[in-house]
């Protein structure tokens, strides 16, 4: 896979007299990967997030999209072209009276013609199956609905990356699962590049890769079930939640019943303790 | 104080083209000293029923009883200080209400509002910060310049400082990341044994619901559409699914075990610890132990 976003060895610090928010972090994003970077309140993901996309700047080291850096000035439209950004509060991110003048507003901006941008509209409203609510006020809809015609937005104005800021967080469990079905299915038909930043494991577990921040710093990186099973203490130590399957397991093996590494799902789990029964 | 709900009905902007029937022919009991969950999905009407709690909100048909006070339709709701000091209310996100310079003038405001004198607002500000796990220091700090999460947990204390008998809880942990969530749920809990409140939370967790509430209200589309205990509501996890809710993840497992060993568990399993203690049981019934 094409290395998409090479982030080398960056410092960043809100103000001078304040502590340094990243340090010294470098991580490549891969083209058409999804990448979970979780961590703590004020482990520096979300800021490491704005980084990304050049709404801040590092103090030292450089950041690359597509081979554009982002402190370039010139290059800052090259790269928001490239990458699209869902925020985690969905009433913050509305600017048009109907769901369709809200996806138009990107397009517009970008001076795409009317007949493309019709078609993009529809196109992009039906990725995130949200194309009966066109003439709706956004402000009326679902936290999940919100948040499906932010990435609509996004995606309308064809991103090869995504980065979504926490946009699950204040959604309930139903609105949640519909924004992470639709990331899914973007990510692996329209083959677009997901990170998605966030404290919730059981989210990350669905990533392809998982960076974990803690206090500024890169501290994990891997696949997900495998730092599950690897360092449970030490992401318990970063003040994480592990996925529900993971508790279980570890609450199992301290009375006695020790299951294997690689069951993730309920069923899988299920299947396990079934064979346990069909052993004696 | 026990509340008691009958036959409420409520009309967002009746007889106008914009009039919403929000909540139908609610009739509820809450008992003293209850932990209650209501649950229901965004527009359930669960948010327009608290509100009717401490007469934000007035039926337009029915009435409700708190304590010694009768709220009814078509009666002026007179002076309603004495029930709203009794009643407080915890609103989604309650660190968008932070106004004030620094955080002991924010938790002094209501207090000082239903008459307690400067003097003692500020030892009951002193006194919550530990209750609600800050330090002393944020005391004369602007509460904009704290966390989002301290700044939830001054505007909490501003609830408690006015000491209520019922404490409403919209939502408390939105937006928190589990352990803030953790934290914050354990908190009430405790005040809820200790001060033997009776505590409503409004909730879209069923998690939260299942291991805290006595009972759980399940609302949809303006209506009770079950009530019960953790274990009875349980019992019908189709009809959960069927208005948009989900089981906790711990009874979803316990159904799937019920499935594939061919037999009938209790669903009273709400923690991890609790599954893998259910887990070990069955195993052993089975002979595999």
């Amino acid at each position: 896979m094409a290395e998409l976003i090479q982030v080398n060895d960056v410092y960043f610090r809100y103000n001078e007299d304040a502590e340094d928010a990243v340090k010294g972090v470098s991580l490549s994003v891969f083209s058409g990967e999804w990448l979970a970077i979780v961590g703590h309140n004020g482990s520096g993901k979300s800021t490491l997030a704005k980084l990304l996309n050049g709404l801040l700047h590092p103090y030292a080291g450089t950041i690359a999209v597509a081979g554009f850096l982002t402190d370039h000035e010139k290059h800052i439209w090259e790269i928001r072209r490239r990458v699209g950004v869902v925020f985690q509060n969905p009433d913050n991110q509305f600017v048009g009276t109907t769901v369709l003048d809200d996806v138009a507003f990107g397009l517009e901006n970008n001076g795409i013609p009317r007949d493309e941008m019709l078609a993009r509209i529809e196109d992009s409203l039906e990725k995130v199956k949200m194309t009966k609510f066109l003439k709706h006020e956004p402000h009326r809809l679902s936290g999940g609905q919100k948040q499906r015609v932010a990435i609509a937005s996004v995606i309308a104005l064809k991103p090869e990356i995504i980065i979504l800021d926490e946009a699950t967080s204040m959604l309930d469990p139903r609105g949640r699962k519909e924004v992470i079905d639709v990331v899914k299915e973007l990510n692996e038909k329209e083959n677009i590049t997901i990170i998605s930043i966030t404290h919730d494991l059981e989210e990350a577990m669905l990533a392809d890769r998982m960076i974990v921040m803690n206090r500024g710093e890169k501290v994990l990186e891997g696949e997900p079930a495998q730092l599950f099973a690897m360092h449970g203490e030490r992401l318990k130590a970063y003040q994480l939640d592990l996925p529900f399957s993971i508790q279980l397991k570890e609450k199992l093996s301290e009375r006695g019943i020790a299951l294997s590494g690689q069951s993730l799902t309920h069923e899988e789990l299920v299947d396990e303790l079934w064979k346990l029964t069909l052993k004696t | 104080m026990e509340i008691n709900i009958k036959n409420l009905e409520h009309r967002y902007m009746p007889d106008s083209p914009f009039e919403r029937l929000a909540l139908v022919d609610v009739t509820l009991t809450i008992p003293p000293h209850a932990y209650i969950a209501v649950i229901g999905h965004t527009g359930s009407g669960k948010s327009t029923l608290i509100q009717h709690l401490n007469g934000l909100l007035k039926p337009t048909k029915g009435e409700i009883t708190i304590g010694d006070r009768t709220i009814r339709a078509q009666e002026k709701a007179k002076n309603l200080k004495p029930l709203r000091k009794k009643v407080g209310i915890v609103f989604q996100y309650p660190e968008h209400q932070l106004f004030e310079e620094t955080v002991e003038k924010d938790i002094c405001f209501g207090p000082m509002n239903f008459g307690i004198s400067e003097e003692a607002a500020k030892q009951k500000a002193r006194e919550l910060l530990p209750i609600v796990g800050l330090e002393e220091d944020v005391l004369q700090k602007s509460p904009f310049d704290l966390s989002g999460g301290q700044m939830r947990r001054v505007a909490i204390a501003g609830v408690l400082a006015m000491e209520p008998e019922v404490l409403i809880l919209d939502e408390p942990t939105a937006g928190l990341d589990p352990r803030g969530r953790m934290e914050i749920m354990e908190m009430f809990y405790r005040l809820h044994k200790e001060k033997k409140l009776t505590t409503i939370l409004v909730t879209h967790s069923m998690e939260d619901a299942a291991r805290y509430a006595d009972e759980i209200v399940v609302m949809e589309q303006g209506k009770v559409f079950m009530h019960g205990t953790p274990e009875e509501i349980f019992k019908e996890p189709e009809a959960i699914r069927k208005v948009g809710l989900d089981i906790p993840e711990t009874i979803e497992f316990i159904i799937k075990l019920e499935k594939k060993f061919g037999v009938r568990l209790p669903r009273h399993a709400y923690t991890i610890d609790a599954l893998a203690d259910e887990i070990i049981a069955l195993l052993k019934k089975e002979g595999s132990l």
